[in-house]
């Protein structure tokens, strides 16, 4: 090794393989954007927008949490004394009976003795030309 | 914008529910049927009623009657005070066309009675089918007498036929009113039976029901009483009942104290329904 490579090794601000620019054509544009590319790095969100979407996700979940507690308080009945449900045949009967009361007051409402079912006709009953010998 | 992308998934996961439940809600209306247009076109029509008929052409005609009656009046005044043969002819003319008229109102009154007759229940069959075949007589009679009007060639013919009518017109009328007497009877009669009949009903629904002894004890005081009030409803309408089917209402004024006898009968009737509908609660 010479003195100037000893030197050169020493030297922390240049690359080994750089070589000084313009002396030999430059550098192929293939390889410029290779190395463009490889320059840009990756862009990581802002901290700001995670922490806006994590809010937002909360809040939202603490929303339909809150429709669900009202919709279920909603549908609670306030039961105050439970009654036992009538079984089927009580309910039609009670049913059979209601229509027996509506045919019952009909034919009683039928009966009235003050309605005038058919007056005899109001007509005279002698008519005639020449008046009755009496 | 991967984050975003499942942030807008997770929502849409969460929101669906609502969305298809609306969707569906809009899309079932269970007010209108579909197949209610269909039901209501192919429902049969109620066939219209006989006595209806009957009884608007017998309004008519006793308006026309009473239009008639006037010119009678004048026109037999007019021959009384004139004695001219075209004042006795006028006079006939217009006699014979009143007592045309007469006549047609007897033959629909006579038709409405017997259609009255016929559909009421609670009148014996004993007393229902003779009293029918004598409305049926009574209207060839009215008939007969309407024919014998027409063929009246003067006004001798005329009156001598008016005094025929005059028996008839009292048979007409009693059995008119008998008849009329048996309607009422008849409709009591089947308002009785169906107050019995529901009572048996609501003493078995009331009687099935799981109740506590002392309401049990209650409800069996409440059905006493209505028994006792169904029992002096029967004693009060059976001498009404058996005095109609003797025929002994066969006048107005028969038939307005067979109006007022029934009253009571009524009167228990409506209080026991009261009772049963208590009863019941």
């Amino acid at each position: 090794m010479t003195e100037d490579d000893i030197v050169s090794s020493l030297d922390q601000t240049r690359f080994s393989s750089e070589e000084p620019l313009f002396e030999n054509g430059g550098i192929s544009t293939s390889t410029q954007a290779n190395q463009k590319e490889e320059k840009v790095p990756t862009k990581k969100p802002p901290k700001v927008v995670f922490a806006f979407i994590g809010i937002f996700s909360l809040m939202l979940i603490l929303l339909i949490g809150l429709m669900m507690f009202i919709n279920s308080s909603k549908k609670a009945p306030i039961v105050v004394q439970p009654s036992p449900s009538p079984s089927v045949i009580q309910v039609q009967q009670s049913d059979q009976i209601d229509q027996l009361f509506d045919e019952l007051n009909s034919d009683i409402k039928n009966a009235d003795p003050l309605e005038n079912i058919l007056p005899f006709p109001p007509v005279d009953a002698d008519i005639r030309i020449t008046p009755r010998q009496r | 914008m991967q984050l975003i992308a499942m942030l807008v998934f997770i929502l849409t996961l969460l929101f669906q529910p609502f969305f298809s439940g609306k969707v569906i809600a809009d899309t079932m209306d269970p007010e209108v049927s579909p197949t209610a247009e269909i039901q209501s076109a192919t429902a049969p029509v109620n066939e219209p009623d006989p006595l209806d008929d009957l009884q608007a052409n017998y309004f008519d005609l006793l308006e026309k009657y009473r239009q008639q009656e006037q010119k009678y009046i004048v026109a037999k005044g007019q021959f009384l005070q004139l004695n001219t043969l075209a004042s006795q002819e006028q006079a006939i003319r217009e006699t014979r066309t009143l007592i045309d008229i007469r006549a047609d109102i007897f033959l629909l009154n006579l038709d409405m009675l017997s259609i009255i007759l016929e559909r009421t229940t609670g009148v014996p069959l004993e007393n229902k089918s003779p009293q029918m075949v004598t409305l049926t007589l009574l209207k060839e009679k009215v008939q007969l007498h309407k024919v014998k009007n027409a063929e009246s060639a003067d006004r001798l013919a005329i009156d001598a036929e008016a005094d025929q009518f005059i028996s008839l017109f009292t048979e007409l009328q009693r059995e008119s009113y008998y008849t009329l007497g048996l309607i009422r009877m008849g409709r009591v009669q089947t308002a009785i039976d169906k107050l019995k009949f529901v009572r048996g009903a609501v003493f078995d629904h009331v009687m099935n029901q799981q109740l506590p002894v002392h309401i049990r004890s209650e409800k069996e005081r409440g059905f006493a009483e209505i028994d006792r009030t169904i029992e002096l409803l029967d004693q009060n309408f059976t001498p009404v009942r058996q005095q109609t089917l003797t025929k002994q209402n066969n006048s107005l004024n028969s038939d307005t104290k067979l109006s007022q006898a029934l009253a009571d009968t009524f009167a228990k009737m409506n209080q026991t329904v009261q009772f049963l509908e208590e009863i019941r609660r």
